[in-house]
């Protein structure tokens, strides 16, 4: 049985990130640019359950979870990085920027806490030794970020991509104490698209990531830099609207890989979610239209579920973000709905 | 080897043709026919068999897939029916035959008086037996004052030196005066190989204003320009066309023609680049920016800069 319901209590600004605790599948946070971080309990009562609300000082443009249910980060416009205790709601502040902090992200293997921010630098925060972290300088500024098991995929402005090796990151965050620490890219990629790069998410299987941009195209590369792997990689349109004879093109917002059958979610700027076969290279299925944007997507550690953050976004030629639905949808998925094709 | 087909066949040949039941159409062989009949009418819409008939059709949907045939495809109004086995021009209903033969000498008639309007031909067989065809120059009786009157006519004329009406011709469109600008692409201009515009006399044009800077030659390397572009007259040149005494602002704007005849020439190189561009004319980007993500953008709208950190 697959079915979809919708949040009852939502953020009152648009949404920037939904994360599932990778332990339990039902407990899920959203960060928001109404300068809070949300936790439900996705099936405690109808419409899940609102358990707390983690009050910022800027919008939150980011949260991930830590090493447990409780423990949580988040980053934002007051360019700092958080540690959320979420059941005592204590924050603290682990290390701070000089701009806003866009991503972060937690990688459990190397215990290695990432935040990348739009001053060009990401901190490592070595989480075995509370309140030290190293700095990395970037090429550019970073707009997404993501990790494999071993891999860390930074997408920077310029169409820069920068692949790190976990391990080696691991090691400089040791270092500590606030330093810039020289740590040369595994591998420095010069994206496929033409446009700017909106989103970057790996596979699950460590075999290669997948980008997308802000001019409807999705892009997938594979790690491996033999020529035969490279080869394969491949971009395809996606997310647009023929109007009157017009193209009207998306930005793909949100990219998110399942993490059982290894195909991969996007969202785009159309309110549209679609489900791809990155090997088949077919489109799975695509939702019904959502009432805004989709920004942001991110399926639970057990595959089951799909949480969908949906708000308006910026647009050209608007002066504000327009007034539109802010909410965040969960779907329920079948055991077969986001299956590729079977060999 | 096929009998040569006559261009008009005469009705026996016509009525001879076999033709389909269903839909009317006629076919040089019956084979012809009955393959015809097979993909037209007799094929089976879920796995594409071809039966040789109606009822084998019938039986074939229902018993490979249970379905029930109701009416043969492609077929005109009132023959869809499965009732008649037919199969080539067998058990075609003898009503039919007579209908349709009425329909073929009709229209054979219809066809060939046509022709014989269009052609002025006498209609075949219409003098077979003996009766001569009517003269085609009309014939003309005139008595012998007529002929006497026509020519002391003929003679006043003469004398007046008025010239007796020429024999109407029929008008033809000169085929000998092509318009020039019809040249194939990259032919040279021709107007510029011998630069008629300037007397001989006259200093040769100015590529550039004379700024002491040598006029570096011109390698067509700009791209979507041909290499052969003539130089434009500069402020140089004025004084020869004073000398020739026509207009100066005529012979620029006649320039700038052939100057503009010359790009259009080249149009075909850049035919690519204008519907790649034309291509991104029709697209619309809801979002764009080389290196300022839309979170940036929003980041600084004022109610979300109030409380970001500055």
């Amino acid at each position: 049985m697959s079915s979809q319901f919708e949040l009852a209590q939502n953020p009152t600004e648009p949404i920037s990130s939904v994360t599932f605790s990778p332990r339990t599948p039902t407990r899920l946070l959203v960060s928001s640019w109404d300068r809070h971080v949300y936790l439900y309990d996705t099936h405690g009562e109808p419409g899940g359950k609102l358990l707390q609300k983690f009050e910022h000082r800027a919008p939150v443009l980011d949260v991930c979870f830590g090493r447990d249910d409780n423990e949580a980060f988040s980053a934002g416009l007051d360019w700092e990085v958080r540690r959320i205790d979420l059941s005592s709601g204590a924050q603290t502040v682990l290390s701070t920027h000089s701009q806003g902090v866009r991503n972060i992200l937690y990688s459990a293997p190397h215990n290695l806490l990432i935040s990348a921010s739009w001053d060009a630098t990401l901190h490592l925060h070595d989480l075995s030794n509370p309140g030290d972290f190293s700095s990395i300088s970037l090429p550019s500024k970073p707009f997404s970020l993501t990790a494999s098991p071993t891999k860390l995929v930074v997408a920077m402005a310029s169409r820069a991509v920068n692949i790190y090796e976990l391990s080696a990151l691991s090691s400089a965050a040791k270092q500590g104490g606030g330093e810039t620490v020289n740590v040369e890219p595994w591998q420095r990629r010069e994206s496929s698209m033409k446009y700017m790069t909106r989103a970057v998410a790996c596979m699950p299987n460590d075999a290669g990531y997948s980008s997308s941009s802000i001019e409807g195209r999705v892009a997938v590369e594979w790690f491996d830099p033999s020529e035969e792997s490279q080869a394969r990689k491949y971009a395809f349109k996606c997310h647009r609207q023929n109007v009157d004879g017009q193209d009207v093109v998306y930005p793909v917002n949100a990219l998110a890989y399942h993490p059982v059958h290894g195909t991969f979610a996007t969202g785009g700027g159309d309110g549209v979610v679609a489900l791809w076969d990155a090997v088949a290279k077919r489109r799975i299925r695509q939702y019904q239209k959502f009432p805004a944007s989709v920004q942001t997507i991110e399926f639970s550690a057990d595959g089951k579920f799909m949480a969908v953050g949906v708000s308006p976004g910026f647009e050209d030629g608007v002066d504000d973000v327009p007034d539109g639905v802010i909410k965040v949808f969960i779907r329920e998925l079948s055991d077969t709905e986001a299956q590729g094709k079977k060999k | 080897m096929t009998k040569k087909r006559k261009r008009y066949p005469d009705l026996n040949q016509k009525l001879e043709r076999p033709w389909c039941y269903y839909c009317e159409r006629d076919f040089d062989d019956l084979k012809i026919l009955i393959s015809h009949q097979k993909a037209k009418h007799f094929k089976c819409d879920r796995c594409g068999r071809r039966l040789n008939t109606a009822g084998g059709l019938s039986v074939h949907m229902n018993q490979v897939h249970k379905e029930n045939l109701t009416h043969v495809e492609n077929a005109i109004g009132g023959r869809q029916g499965l009732d008649i086995e037919i199969f080539g021009m067998e058990g075609v209903p003898a009503e039919i035959i007579d209908q349709h033969n009425q329909q073929v000498t009709q229209k054979h008639f219809a066809e060939e008086a046509e022709r014989a309007r269009l052609t002025g031909n006498p209609v075949r067989g219409l003098y077979a037996n003996g009766q001569a065809p009517p003269n085609k120059r009309k014939k003309v009786n005139e008595t012998l004052e007529e002929i006497e009157e026509r020519a002391n006519k003929f003679r006043h004329d003469r004398q007046n030196g008025i010239l007796p009406a020429p024999p109407v011709e029929v008008t033809q469109p000169n085929p000998v005066s092509t318009p020039p600008a019809a040249a194939p692409y990259g032919a040279p201009p021709a107007p510029f190989s011998g630069a008629p515009a300037y007397p001989p006399q006259a200093p040769p044009p100015q590529p550039f204003p004379a700024n002491g800077a040598i006029p570096p030659p011109r390698p067509g390397s700009i791209p979507g320009q041909p290499a052969a572009l003539p130089p434009r007259p500069g402020f140089g040149a004025p004084p020869a066309f004073a000398q020739n005494g026509s207009d100066p602002a005529a012979i620029h704007a006649s320039v700038d023609d052939l100057i503009g005849s010359v790009a259009n020439e080249a149009t075909p190189t850049d035919k690519k680049d204008e519907k790649k561009s034309k291509k991104n004319a029709n697209i619309k980007l809801m979002f764009f920016d080389e290196s300022i993500s839309p979170e940036e953008k929003m980041a600084r709208l004022p109610r979300f800069a109030e409380f970001a950190r500055a």
